[in-house]
């Protein structure tokens, strides 16, 4: 990956404050703003691939579940469509990683690293697995961030194809 | 030639241009998606189908001849690419408008969907206010409560 960490957090905060202001009507803010919120868990992990001739990479966000049903609330209203199981958030969860894995994509695109995306996957992690896989990866980007009262995280990662 | 409707409808009666509610269909593998599209139209006359993969989506457009088919890329068993290629070479419903709504911006889809003769392009996130002016060029879309009035034959 050529592109320097400094225009990696920048497109990761491009996208991630397009997609929640855009979509949502939300703001986000980073957590190194002095601003106070609470993860808060469980957390739901959606993952979204990007692949390009020579790069596989993969956009992660780790979104608090209520922070997730509170998004649903602003996108779906409280109308007889708005009942949010735990499949719903998921589903919600999975499409706004899928948004900001697209927004990353045509950035990166206009970087001049052109992929495609896949479908998102989401699960529900505690708070031991979610510090377990933080120690383990190497991420190119890490951001934690803020809507509302709740931090959330996004984080980049990429490496070579075929290794 | 007068080609004017002539039929006159008793008030209690149903709208009297209920058969010329248009049908949309919404094929996105992601419910959230079909939700929200379904909650932007309810103020309109239009009666919303759903598919959530591109299967899905082809056997609804063949039952039901939606009058416009507002469609994503990336899904599971069949991606929106392959249901617009299906779709083509059906004659029943070849000619059925298609605006595409996804998150995936890559010129190499856009180019072969562009191919595929897609009326519009809307990359996710979207603004609810464009997607509607997009849709308001291909089907005409009524508020709900605003029906035209019945022109009585001369």
């Amino acid at each position: 990956m050529d592109l320097p960490t400094q225009k990696l957090d920048e497109i990761a905060r491009q996208s991630l404050q397009e997609v929640f202001r855009k979509q949502f009507c939300l703001e986000v803010v980073s957590a190194d703003s002095g601003h106070r919120a609470s993860s808060g868990y469980p957390i739901l992990k959606s993952e979204v691939g990007w692949s390009s001739e020579n790069l596989r990479g993969v956009v992660q966000i780790h979104l608090p579940q209520d922070l997730v049903r509170e998004i649903s609330m602003v996108l779906l209203g409280d109308g007889p469509h708005a009942s949010v199981s735990s499949v719903d958030l998921k589903d919600v969860a999975g499409e706004i990683a899928n948004m900001v894995a697209g927004r990353v994509s045509t950035l990166l695109a206009q970087e001049g690293l052109h992929g495609t995306l896949e479908t998102p996957k989401v699960r529900t992690v505690n708070r031991e697995e979610t510090e377990k896989e933080s120690s383990e990866v190497t991420t190119l980007h890490h951001g934690e961030w803020i809507c509302g009262l709740r931090q959330f995280s996004l984080s980049l990662q990429f490496h070579p194809f075929p290794s | 030639m007068d080609l004017r409707i002539t039929a006159i409808q008793p008030k209690s009666a149903i709208p009297p241009f209920s058969f010329m509610t248009p049908k949309i269909l919404t094929v996105d593998d992601s419910k959230t998606i079909r939700l929200l599209l379904a909650r932007m139209l309810r103020s309109f006359q239009v009666e919303v189908v759903e598919g959530g993969n591109g299967e899905e989506g082809l056997e609804t457009a063949l039952r039901e001849k939606p009058s416009l088919i507002i469609l994503d890329y990336n899904m599971p068993v069949m991606d929106g690419v392959m249901m617009l290629q299906q779709l083509r070479q059906n004659t029943e419903i070849q000619s059925t408008p298609v605006i595409m709504l996804t998150a995936e911006s890559n010129p190499k889809i856009i180019s072969t969907v562009a191919r595929l003769g897609v009326r519009d392009y809307i990359v996710k996130p979207f603004q609810e206010d464009l997607l509607l002016a997009k849709i308001k060029k291909i089907i005409s879309l009524e508020p709900k409560g605003n029906i035209p009035p019945v022109v009585p034959a001369s």
